[in-house]
């Protein structure tokens, strides 16, 4: 299934993906992230803060943002 | 704001976006026209062209037309990167549909501690902004459409307002370490902004402005530690509270540049509008409990110059002399000089002359031995006339 994956770290990335059906926010996470820390980003479905255990279902914006972000 | 207000928003922001969109579009066209190769090879350049038309569609799916069909539209006419680079850029935009906008207009509200749309200006205040335990207060943060997309993310603006601002003691250009003014120094969050305004994803936009303002990092135009200074009451400069003293006299607090002056008999420290006093003879400064007049030149002096008192009256050490006779240390006041050597004697080694009546040193004295009278020699007295 695609959901629309937005990560706003760094340069930032906003496209659909091809995910498994069934997937979980933790799952998808560790497959974008690798092994970072969860703790450091907020990951948002459809604009809520959802747990780690959430199901994705197709068509979902998933939104990772990190809970630091340093001005200059 | 009302869900119909935040519907008027939304049709006004998408409004205003697409409008942008096709003014760089505009712009972009004329641009190629000065490109010889666009101008003649009329295939490609309808290509191109219809191309850039699909991606005015609104939808907030994936671009009508993807990266490596640019660049293969672009390719004959050999743009130079920059000119290349925007165009794939505004051709990657997203116009995103009235319910996408609404939807992030609404959480916005939910979130966020308020939410305005005046003029094509979004405004959204924050809740409470505390960083290292000092609250900044509530923040707007702006989202104007009417300034232009930016080209790069270099070019990001970020515009925010303290709303009641907490400025570092003497400061008033910055109510935030990350904020002069009302610009905030998006730092590296840059790159994020620029794709959220790109795509118009206003809710990611002002997320990530927020997280910026909570997040306390390096290279601030102010230190944070500003905030906990405060002000000499003498020289006006800014320090730490630890690295200032008071004044045991007025109380108030100074740097210790200006409270390092102490009383030189009980080491006190004053600032420099109390300890005004300083020693006639050493020039230490001394505090108003611990200095004595002299009562000779009836100057201030401290204690390490005042004499030990030889008729009961206090006096420095500089406004006595010795005696030539007994070598004592007596004050001016006590101290006469002898008429004949003309050496300084205290009372005590003064004699009088029976004659004259005129005091002299013992030494300058003569002493009749048969009534032991003391006369001056030079006096040609003749007492106890045989």
């Amino acid at each position: 299934m695609r959901v629309l994956l937005v990560n706003n770290e760094g340069v930032g990335f906003a496209d659909y993906i091809e995910v498994n059906d069934g997937i979980t926010v933790a799952e998808l996470f560790t497959q974008q992230m690798g092994d970072r820390s969860p703790d450091s980003f907020m990951v948002r479905v459809n604009r809520e803060q959802v747990s780690g255990d959430s199901v994705l279902t197709e068509g979902d914006r998933v939104t990772i943002t990190p809970t630091n972000i340093e001005g200059a | 704001m009302k869900n119909d207000k935040l519907k008027k928003a939304a049709k006004d922001l998408q409004k205003n976006y697409r409008h942008k969109i096709d003014q760089y579009f505009g712009g972009i066209v004329k641009e190629l026209d000065r490109n010889e190769r666009f101008r003649n090879n009329k295939a490609a350049r309808l290509s191109l062209l219809s191309g850039m038309g699909k991606c005015l569609t609104v939808g907030d799916k994936k671009p009508a037309i993807n990266s490596e069909d640019i660049f293969e539209l672009l390719a004959p006419f050999c743009l130079d990167e920059y000119l290349e680079d925007i165009v794939v850029k505004l051709m990657r935009c997203r116009i995103p549909t009235l319910d996408f906008i609404f939807r992030d207009l609404a959480f916005l509200r939910k979130e966020f501690a308020g939410i305005k749309f005046n003029n094509g200006k979004l405004t959204v205040t924050t809740h409470d902004v505390t960083l290292n335990n000092i609250n900044f207060g509530q923040f707007d943060m702006f989202f104007n459409l009417s300034l232009r997309i930016p080209n790069h993310h270099e070019d990001v603006g970020v515009s925010v307002k303290a709303l009641e601002p907490n400025y570092p003691s003497g400061d008033r250009s910055h109510s935030h370490p990350h904020v002069e003014g009302q610009a905030l120094c998006a730092g590296y969050g840059q790159r994020a902004l620029y794709g959220t305004l790109k795509d118009l994803r206003i809710f990611d936009y002002f997320q990530i402005v927020n997280i910026i303002l909570n997040t306390y990092g390096d290279g601030p135009f102010v230190e944070i530690g500003a905030w906990s200074s405060e002000r000499c009451n003498d020289c006006g400069g800014y320090e730490f509270p630890d690295d200032m003293g008071f004044c045991v006299k007025c109380n108030e607090k100074y740097c210790y540049g200006c409270i390092d002056s102490t009383c030189t008999d009980c080491f006190e420290a004053y600032c420099g509008f109390c300890l005004t006093a300083s020693c006639t003879k050493c020039l230490d400064k001394i505090c108003p409990d611990c200095k004595v007049d002299c009562n000779v030149c009836k100057g201030a002096c401290c204690t390490d110059c005042v004499s030990d008192s030889c008729c009961g009256v206090v006096h420095m050490d500089s406004c006595s002399e010795e005696c030539n006779s007994c070598d004592n240390i007596v004050c001016n006041d006590c101290t006469k000089t002898c008429p004949d050597c003309k050496k300084t004697q205290c009372k005590d080694c003064l004699v009088e002359c029976a004659s004259c009546d005129s005091k002299m040193c013992k030494s300058c004295a003569t002493k009749c031995e048969d009534c032991d009278s003391t006369y001056h020699r030079k006096c040609e007295y003749i007492c106890c006339e045989i």
